[in-house]
């Protein structure tokens, strides 16, 4: 017996057009595409393609919690899309035995205008739910789901918490013998995303496959028997949960957050050099040391207008802080002279909370071009210390670490 | 060791044939049905009249014909009242052009499902069909009532409407798959469809009867597969007139190449729906 989910040589790239943008594949080229196959043409074309995934080979079985870990645009979006049929692959197969059920993305298929009832049939029709299976599971949903008591109201009134364990229930409960899952994990509160784990163990214990894509490397290390690690769509390594995980720590942090461009970035007007993130002294980044942050570059002529800036990410994509080398008060001149222009910004201790972020380079001409566009991007760990506060659960919540000052207060 | 579980293989070089593909969609008509509910649901929400506006349209659009074109103009009819006359065309015509109107729409409207979820694409345009088709139902309950009024027998010949209707939901079905796929792909498309449809109900007896139109350009005017639907529809009701042969041998064949060929257009681009949208 052939395995659930099996991937072979499986590429997926779009065409991009010199600016960047993707390139519409035009009608003609999609009616006439079988025909062209036949007989083995190629249309010619001058826009560049990106793979978004690149030669991917292997399988999934029964009963099998499978992890995929990379950082951003590392393609793991995609291999979901594609093995839920979303989106067709441009070269390879897969293989899929049974139902899939996928969760990309809380609530897909519901109105804001229609009552949770009603939002209920229609999510699960979309997911592929039969209208038997529908009535047999339309009660376990409601209670999984624990908002019985504004089934009647349209869900724009619910709270975001209550749509997506609404959202979640309906996925959990349409009995896929493969459910994928992308960062579905941070759905309610801490006792209901218990709850959605079990129900994820529940279905792997009934032997079905699920595919967990998540920036929680704690979740994937706990809950998946193997994972993969992709990397700019190529396959990294495969095994072992924990493996794979701690390898990808590791090389998240023994990346040197340093980047020498050897003059192949800028323009004739700016060069850059280098980019980095560091401690003070070298040492390893923690919450409880200063960071930081700085670029190197060559400016060829004088320029006036200049942004040159970093914008800071979690790992999750979001950004945390942009900040410019002029942001100083009072700024500094507006004139940059030609010669070396090398800045760096301490940011101070007990900031951010521990975790992987990401650091992007922005250059231009204020209002008028862009220099570099995001030259490369900086991956770099801060940990955990006990550095304050008596008790430290390995688990703070927030972004942020920030050592504040309590004190006793008389007010009433 | 058997297993039960179906086998899907998705590769860039196989495709499902058009046959499995229109095999799945069958298997996911209820989705359909429950697209059609949304939608409904979601058009009256909110509004005064509700449900009642289902018959407000086409009855104020068949009073504004029949005050300019029968009692200002005096369009020839041959006897048979204006207004039923006019009704019946408007019928078909509110079903033809909603229909591709909502179907136009009803892929863009619907970009994050398609690009977060897999379920038959063509689920949504047939959608649009099955909507409208609740809307031409309300009409001919009105229509009904306009022969009542007008003291119009129906006699056996009014079967003659479902082989109308047929090869009616057969076009719209047709040309519903092509421009809900065609405006994924070209954006300038869903500003393209009034145009192209407010010139095709000029060119369909819709407020007018067929015996207007000049013999000169009889032969050409009937090239339009509507004019024998709209005609038939006529034929079966008002005695008035001569059997529409151009119904078989026009209406007909076009209606059933435009609802295979739809679909053969639909399948080969619903794979890269998600992608260009």
């Amino acid at each position: 017996m052939s395995a659930p989910v099996s991937i072979s040589h499986l590429s997926k790239t779009y065409r991009m057009q010199a600016g960047g943008a993707p390139a519409e594949r035009t009608l003609k080229s999609a009616l006439l595409a079988p025909f062209r196959r036949a007989t083995g043409g190629q249309p010619a074309s001058r826009a560049s393609t990106f793979h978004a995934l690149d030669d991917i080979t292997f399988d999934i079985q029964d009963g099998e919690a499978f992890g995929l870990i990379g950082h951003n645009g590392a393609g793991k979006t995609t291999l979901l899309k594609i093995l839920s049929r979303i989106t067709a692959p441009s070269s390879g197969q897969i293989a899929v035995r049974g139902r899939v059920g996928s969760l990309l993305e809380v609530g897909t298929g519901f109105h804001p205008e229609l009552s949770g009832r009603e939002n209920i049939h229609l999510a699960g029709a979309i997911q592929g739910m039969t209208p038997a299976q529908m009535r047999r599971h339309f009660d376990e949903i409601v209670d999984f789901s624990e908002v019985e008591d504004f089934l009647h109201l349209p869900v724009k009134h619910y709270s975001s918490g209550m749509y997506m364990k609404l959202a979640f229930s309906v996925a959990a409960h349409m009995e896929p013998d493969i459910l994928l899952v992308d960062e579905a994990l941070a759905v309610g509160d801490v006792r209901f995303q218990r709850k959605c784990l079990a129900r994820m163990h529940e279905l792997v214990d009934r032997s079905s496959v699920v595919v967990l894509v998540s920036h929680n490397h704690e979740s994937i290390s706990n809950f998946c028997h193997r994972a993969a690690w992709l990397d700019h769509g190529r396959l990294t390594m495969i095994g072992d949960a924990g493996d794979v995980v701690a390898r990808y720590l590791d090389a998240m942090r023994s990346v040197k957050p340093t980047i020498r461009w050897d003059g192949n970035a800028g323009d004739d007007t700016l060069r850059l050099r280098a980019t980095y993130v560091r401690h003070p002294d070298d040492g390893p980044l923690d919450t409880s040391g200063e960071l930081i942050i700085g670029f190197n570059a060559e400016i060829l002529q004088p320029l006036t207008n200049l942004v040159a800036a970093i914008e800071i990410r979690s790992e999750r994509g979001t950004v945390l802080a942009y900040s410019a080398y002029d942001d100083a008060l009072p700024p500094p001149a507006n004139e940059v002279p030609a010669g070396m222009f090398a800045r760096e910004v301490r940011i101070p201790a007990h900031t951010f909370a521990n975790g992987v972020y990401e650091v992007t380079f922005d250059f231009g001409i204020h209002n008028e071009r862009r220099i570099i566009d995001g030259p490369g991007t900086l991956m770099f760990e801060l940990k955990g210390t006990r550095a304050y506060g008596r008790r430290f659960p390995a688990g703070r919540s927030g972004i942020f670490r920030p050592a504040w000052p309590w004190q006793e207060t008389r007010r009433p | 060791m058997h297993d039960e579980r179906p086998l899907h293989i998705f590769a860039a070089t196989t495709d499902a044939s058009p046959l499995a593909a229109a095999r799945e969609a069958w298997g996911h008509r209820h989705l359909a049905w429950l697209f059609i509910m949304r939608d409904l649901r979601l058009r009256y929400k909110q509004t005064a009249l509700g449900v009642a506006w289902a018959v407000l349209q086409p009855l104020a659009t068949t009073l504004i014909f029949a005050v300019i074109f029968g009692l200002w103009v005096g369009i020839p009819t041959g006897g048979i009242p204006y207004f039923p006359l006019a009704l019946t065309g408007i019928t078909a015509w509110m079903f033809f052009s909603g229909t591709i109107q909502h179907a136009t729409h009803s892929l863009l409207a619907n970009t994050t499902l398609i690009t977060k979820t897999y379920f038959p694409r063509a689920t949504l345009p047939l959608a649009s069909v099955g909507l409208h088709l609740v809307d031409l139902l309300i009409t001919a309950v009105l229509l009904a009532g306009a022969l009542a009024f007008y003291g119009i027998a129906v006699t056996p010949r009014v079967v003659t409407l479902i082989p109308a209707l047929l090869a009616l939901c057969c076009l719209a079905t047709g040309l519903s798959l092509i421009v809900a796929s065609l405006s994924v792909y070209y954006r300038d498309f869903p500003n393209l469809i009034p145009i192209g449809l407010q010139l095709l109900m000029y060119a369909s007896p819709v407020f007018y009867p067929s015996s207007l139109i000049p013999p000169a350009y009889l032969a050409w005017v009937r090239l339009n597969p509507l004019v024998g639907i709209i005609d038939l529809m006529r034929w079966s009701l008002f005695a008035a007139t001569d059997f529409p042969s151009h119904f078989l041998y026009v209406s007909c064949p076009a209606a059933l190449i435009l609802l295979f060929g739809g679909w053969w257009v639909f399948h080969r681009l619903e794979r890269e729906f998600s992608d260009q949208i």
